[in-house]
């Protein structure tokens, strides 16, 4: 029996038999044979592969297929074979960094990410050689936890989420994208768990418990009985938690507290509604801008935010006003490359800078408000005079919708994300211009700290509830509190059971979170005690 | 030999899917050698891998060079493809 911790977790108990997934080339121990056999044995994967590939359907995988069938690649791993003494699994995983090298000095991030194709590639001719399977997670077997050094989106897009009980991974923050599809499926999970993959063997008995952050690899047996038991309770507790979920959230002092749902497209405001959200307190906006090659229309935006505000009906929804740029980049938007992403141009920054991409978001909402409680929030706010900026853009496309007899909410509401210092420390003087904030405690959190929520090397600077992020969310929570606007928190730290009590004592009117988190949020208000 | 300079249009660049029909076009002209070349390198167009590895995003010159048997026909080709990439 032995236990690790990590300070990064989903909440959640589970247990299960360890799946490894290994993705690190320890298959450079095969044995090696003479040149001839190691030729061969690469030319038999390349005519396998072939035939795997041909029988796929789909525009990337002829474009493989011809990668598989350029003689570069050929060339280069029989190179090594033949003068370097490698043998065929080792030469391809060398050709495979030389390829991958070429592509390191493209300067457009869409081009150079194509390296991506070149690995994949290699990954299925070196699964050939081996024997390994290529995409090891369809072959997740039921109950199983997934032990690997990170997940990417091309990992999970193949699981059957319904077979897995936790993730436990390496490497990863609460904010990657392991967390994310952890608590979106309401899976528990460890990430940032420094050295699992040197404890754990496949197959080992895990206990998972993501509320503390522990796993207990092969436990003793009252170990395993006192979890049994726990997690026995945590299905009760369940129950309770969502027969709460469409009650009203009260705090201890008697106010009613909000719970919103957060969404990131049209099934999400439909998922958080139908689980007793009071509204949607974060629409982000950006998935209508990469469904396709180019920028949406307004008429397609209209259409979406309308069927939000009646999936709403009456409910607040809060739409965020694009935020692209920095890392989220839109390749036909042209943006350029930045050193610096997160402190660079994005969010408001590029809409102000894009006055007509943005007007047509805006007369989207704007027309959209006609059939609900819409209202506009504007990201990455850290002055008066974007805000000023943003407002003046906003009446101006009032005026033109005025001019055209089309019908829209006139006292719609405009509020601002607070999530730089500079907007927190200007919170005062901001409330005079808005109808309401909402706390990003993502960004502030990492801009308070100048810590990276992706490095698990600084992750633990990275804490919401330290007492500077804290006193930060109290500066802002006290200016909107004297300016009578509402004030909200939208980010991981609103779904952090442990920070409910802070918050609400901060004077916080509401709190937005994940469609599963909704019912546990409320009976967590509902249950606190002074 | 024949050359033509032409810009890249394609809005995302020349990435996989027009490159793997780039590439069979090249090889539909046997005799014909094709190279593709930017201020930086010259390839030849025959090979996915490397004409990937230019990275030709919009707005990029390029020179195409063939020569051989059916250089006219191959350069065109090669061309109109490339003008041709609307996504």
């Amino acid at each position: 029996m032995k236990t690790l911790h990590t300070n990064s977790s989903i909440d959640g108990l589970a247990r299960g038999k360890a799946f490894i997934v290994r993705k690190e080339p320890e298959a450079l121990t095969v044995s090696v044979g003479t040149i001839d056999n190691e030729l061969n044995k690469f030319q038999s994967a390349l005519l396998s592969v072939r035939d795997e590939l041909g029988s796929l359907e789909g525009d990337i995988f002829a474009a493989h297929l011809e990668m598989l069938e350029d003689p570069v690649l050929s060339e280069q791993v029989e190179g090594h074979i033949r003068f370097d003494g490698m043998g065929a699994v080792e030469a391809s995983y060398t050709a495979s960094d030389e390829l991958a090298a070429m592509f390191s000095e493209i300067d457009d991030e869409y081009l150079r990410s194509r390296v991506d194709d070149v690995r994949d590639v290699f990954g299925r001719l070196i699964a050939s050689m081996t024997g390994e399977k290529v995409n090891p997670f369809k072959e997740v077997p039921d109950g199983a936890v997934i032990v690997a050094r990170e997940l990417l989106p091309s990992d999970t897009a193949a699981m059957d989420f319904s077979k897995i009980r936790a993730f436990v991974t390496e490497k990863g923050s609460v904010t990657s994208h392991v967390s994310i599809i952890a608590r979106s499926h309401g899976i528990p999970a460890l990430v940032g768990l420094k050295g699992c993959l040197e404890e754990i063997k496949d197959g080992d008995d895990l206990l998972v418990n993501g509320t503390l952050g522990t796993l207990v690899i092969n436990p003793d047996s009252e170990s395993a009985i006192q979890f049994d038991a726990l997690m026995a309770i945590g299905e009760k507790t369940a129950e309770m938690i969502s027969s709460a979920a469409f009650s009203r959230a009260i705090s201890p002092s008697g106010k009613e507290i909000r719970v919103y749902g957060n969404a990131g497209n049209i099934d999400e405001v439909r998922s958080a509604i139908e689980r007793g959200a009071d509204g949607i307190g974060l629409f982000r906006s950006e998935f209508l801008y990469m469904q396709e090659g180019s920028l949406p229309s307004e008429e397609k935006q209209f259409e979406a935010y309308r069927d939000a505000a009646l999936i709403c009906g009456g409910k607040p929804l809060n739409i965020r006003t694009l935020d692209i740029g920095g890392d989220k980049a839109l390749p036909y938007l042209d943006l350029p490359k930045e050193d610096n992403p997160f402190l660079g141009f994005r969010a408001i920054r590029v809409s102000l800078r894009r006055p007509e991409m943005f007007k047509t978001q805006i007369r989207a909402i704007l027309r959209s408000s006609a059939y609900g409680n819409v209202r506009i929030m504007l990201p990455m706010i850290s002055t008066l005079e974007e805000v000023k900026k943003a407002k003046e853009l906003i009446v101006d496309c009032m005026a033109e919708l005025d001019n055209e007899d089309v019908p829209y909410n006139e006292n719609i509401e405009i509020g601002i994300m607070i999530e730089t210092p500079a907007a927190a420390i200007l919170a005062d003087l901001l409330a005079g211009e808005v109808d309401f904030f909402s706390i990003g405690t993502n960004d502030l959190t990492q801009y308070i700290m100048a810590a990276d929520r992706g490095n698990s090397d600084v992750a633990s600077l990275y804490d919401p509830k330290n007492q500077a992020v804290l006193r930060a969310i109290g500066m802002a929570i006290d200016a909107a509190t004297k300016a009578g606007i509402p004030v909200g928190i939208c980010g991981e730290m609103a779904s952090d059971l442990s920070a409910t009590p802070i918050l609400i004592g901060l004077g916080i009117d509401s709190l937005s979170v994940s469609a599963p988190s909704v019912a546990q949020i409320k009976y967590r208000i509902n249950t606190l005690e002074i | 030999m024949i050359e033509e300079t032409i810009i890249v249009e394609a809005p995302n660049g020349l990435h996989a899917r027009p490159v793997t029909e780039l590439v069979k076009i090249v090889k539909s002209f046997p005799g014909t050698e094709v190279t593709i070349s930017t201020a930086a390198k010259k390839v030849k167009a025959s090979s996915m891998l490397s004409i990937l590895s230019l990275g030709l995003k919009k707005g990029t010159e390029i020179v195409i060079a063939a020569e051989g048997g059916d250089e006219k026909s191959a350069l065109e080709a090669v061309r109109d493809l490339i003008l041709s990439v609307k996504d």
